[in-house]
């Protein structure tokens, strides 16, 4: 090796000596730096923030930075990330088999979900999200999660319908809670029959209305059972605390399904009691009969049903009666949002002109189909004759959903029990228009005559939406038969030849001695200053020789006509 | 009601139809190519001549002629029925 060659060595060797030592000044600072991000963690874990996105994911935000590793930010990777209640079984998963939690029962909890160790979450800046919702099943209700300091965490969810998640749900959840969720000193368990509730529960809106009834009259805390309406078992229990002037539950979320209140002496069914933003694609018809008399068994259970008539159900007092209400919903062609139902309205009265009136909201469900609710009146019914009328009607609007909605059922009460109920009127049982087509409806009445005669008219000429339909459906069916496919698909393929045409002029090149000479390309044609005067002159002579020729034909049908 | 009841009516006839006949998928995917093949020569000959235009022109002309050829059966059709058609 040559002398310079050495000595570039060298230089280059310093170099290299010169680079190291920078690298490890920087390692150095950044030993130096590290632990100051590390002990970064809040004193206060409730500054953590948190939401749920479109999949129901939970997204955490941290109002520190979490790029550290979560084992030295917090002295352990212990950080439990659970869901209650509905776990899909790892065999019937249809996101397939998910590895990380210990337990995958329903109705068990999810724990273990570390931070470090999933693949399913990512940490990146001050957020983390927990994907735990490709594995959750639409029973789950709200997020669990703790942390190592003790704080614990619970996040209201709900799925709907068909899987997806309704974060409106989330956002009125938060809005009608006193406090931001607050913080669990006892983590729910089914298995517990009560739990004492924390402050800064809120409940929803509509639970004091299910629940006036009780004021001043009993108890101040009541079980609340929740069933879930696909397995028809219970999945826990929460509390239900009257404080003088609201109601809380201990966990305000168990509004999935049926939920009932059981207290000393009556059994309430508040019966989907959540308050959400509901479907505005709806339609629905409904019916209605007195299903239950409860009689203070103290079971909470519904204690016979049965429809148009009912039996005996037990042999003490009246304390109330439950009403089933079933409904069909059709969410294809609900388009007025306005005109939705949502609110139960049941008056009852009797011979000595006593009334009483119970009202509940509830929300439709997001999918054609039928089901039924439950309403209930609590409170002492004596022996008489009774009136029950429901009605179905908009709480926004004040409005019924039709002018006469309602189904109208006597009963009778004899000796504590009840003895006898029928249907006597009903109105509009079945919704059968859209509200497209009652929007075409004008007021009609003394005062606005033409209204009935415009209606009139409407009403004969005007064609209904299931007619067109069924048209429409029957039109394109007819499309896809032998010999009527072969015509559409012709006239369409025609129609694509001449609208869409995108050949291009192929190029007319000749290779000689002195190299390729091309005669004739796009181009050259493009740049030739007449080619649109002589389309413009050929559109022309097109039009005039139509013209001429229609004029000839219609001269020949004349003669032939006047020969005829 | 009233214009509700025809359209139910060629509803029905349209479904009557539609359950007779056998369900089909078209044209072979070669003749679809050759539809598509031939729309590009169309491309072509319309950097010179106005095909779109000849195409309404040829259009019309021929729902001309389908129109006329109706009208003509029709006619034919009522011309043969009995004490209408004047041969009764």
């Amino acid at each position: 090796m040559s002398l310079i060659a050495k000595k570039e060595v060298a230089e280059c060797n310093r170099n290299k000596v010169s680079g190291a030592t920078l690298l490890s000044a920087l390692a150095l600072l950044l030993f130096v730096l590290s632990p100051s991000v590390a002990k970064a963690a809040p004193a206060d874990a409730s500054l953590i923030t948190h939401s749920l996105n479109a999949e129901c994911s939970l997204v955490v935000v941290f109002p520190y930075d979490l790029s550290e590793d979560w084992q030295t930010l917090w002295g352990t990777d212990t950080a439990v990330i659970a869901s209650y209640n509905d776990i899909w079984p790892a065999t019937d998963n249809p996101n397939g088999t998910v590895t990380g939690y210990t337990n995958d029962t329903v109705g068990d909890w999810v724990t273990g979900w570390y931070n470090s160790a999933s693949t399913s979450q990512t940490v990146s800046g001050d957020a983390v999200t927990w994907k735990l919702s490709d594995f959750l099943n639409v029973g789950s209700q709200y997020w669990y999660w703790s942390f190592p300091d003790g704080s614990e965490y619970y996040v209201p969810m709900k799925y709907n319908s068909d899987g997806t998640c309704d974060t409106s749900y989330y956002n009125i959840a938060q809005t009608d809670l006193a406090t931001d969720f607050g913080v669990y000193n006892t983590r729910f368990d089914s298995a517990s029959v009560s739990v004492d509730y924390g402050a800064g529960y809120g409940v929803l809106e509509v639970i004091p209305a299910g629940l006036n009834v009780y004021t001043g009259t009993l108890d101040n805390t009541y079980s609340v059972y929740n069933f879930r309406a696909d397995t028809g078992a219970s999945a826990g229990t929460v509390v239900v605390t009257w404080t003088g002037s609201d109601y809380f539950l201990s966990d305000g979320f168990y509004v999935r399904d049926v939920v009932q209140v059981v207290a000393k002496t009556g059994t309430l069914d508040t019966s989907n009691m959540y308050n959400a933003i509901a479907d505005p694609d709806a339609e629905f018809f409904y019916f209605v009969d007195v299903d239950d008399i409860d009689t203070g068994g103290g079971t909470g259970d519904i204690l016979c049903t049965g429809y148009e008539s009912l039996t005996q159900c037990g042999t003490a007092g009246i304390e109330g009666l439950s009403f089933n209400v079933g409904y069909y919903v059709d969410t294809s062609d609900w388009v007025d949002a306005d005109l939705r139902p949502e609110v139960i309205l049941i008056n009852i009265s009797n011979s000595d002109t006593t009334q009483f009136a119970q009202e509940q909201r509830y929300i439709l469900p997001l999918s054609t189909g039928s089901s039924t609710k439950v309403i209930s009146y609590v409170g002492a019914v004596p022996d008489g004759e009774y009136t029950a009328q429901i009605n179905f009607y908009n709480a926004a609007t004040q409005s019924f959903v039709f002018n006469q909605s309602y189904i109208t059922l006597n009963f009778t009460v004899s000796s504590g029990v009840l003895v006898s109920s029928s249907i006597v009127d009903s109105s509009n049982a079945i919704f059968p228009l859209t509200t497209e087509e009652a929007a075409l409806y004008e007021d009609c009445g003394l005062t606005n005559l033409s209204g009935c005669i415009n209606n009139s008219f409407k009403f004969l000429f005007y064609p209904s939406t299931d007619s067109l339909d069924s048209f429409n459906s029957a039109y394109s069916s007819i499309q896809n038969k032998i010999p009527f496919v072969y015509v559409y698909q012709a006239s369409s393929l025609m129609s694509s030849m001449f609208n869409s045409a995108t050949g291009t002029v192929p190029a007319v090149t000749v290779t000689t001695g002195i190299g390729d000479i091309t005669f004739i390309s796009e181009e050259m044609l493009a740049a030739i200053p007449f080619i649109p005067l002589m389309r413009s002159l050929i559109a022309a002579g097109l039009w005039i020789m139509l013209f001429s020729a229609l004029y000839r034909k219609t001269l020949t049908i004349h003669d032939k006509q006047t020969v005829v | 009601m009233i214009f509700s009841g025809f359209v139910y009516v060629a509803s029905f006839v349209l479904n009557m139809v539609t359950s007779i006949l056998p369900s089909g998928t078209g044209f072979s995917p070669e003749v679809q190519n050759a539809f598509l093949t031939m729309g590009g020569y169309v491309g072509i000959l319309n950097t010179l001549l106005p095909i779109s235009t000849l195409a309404v022109v040829l259009g019309i002309i021929i729902a001309t002629d389908v129109a006329i050829f109706g009208f003509k059966t029709f006619k034919w059709l009522v011309s043969h029925v009995p004490f209408v058609g004047g041969k009764g």
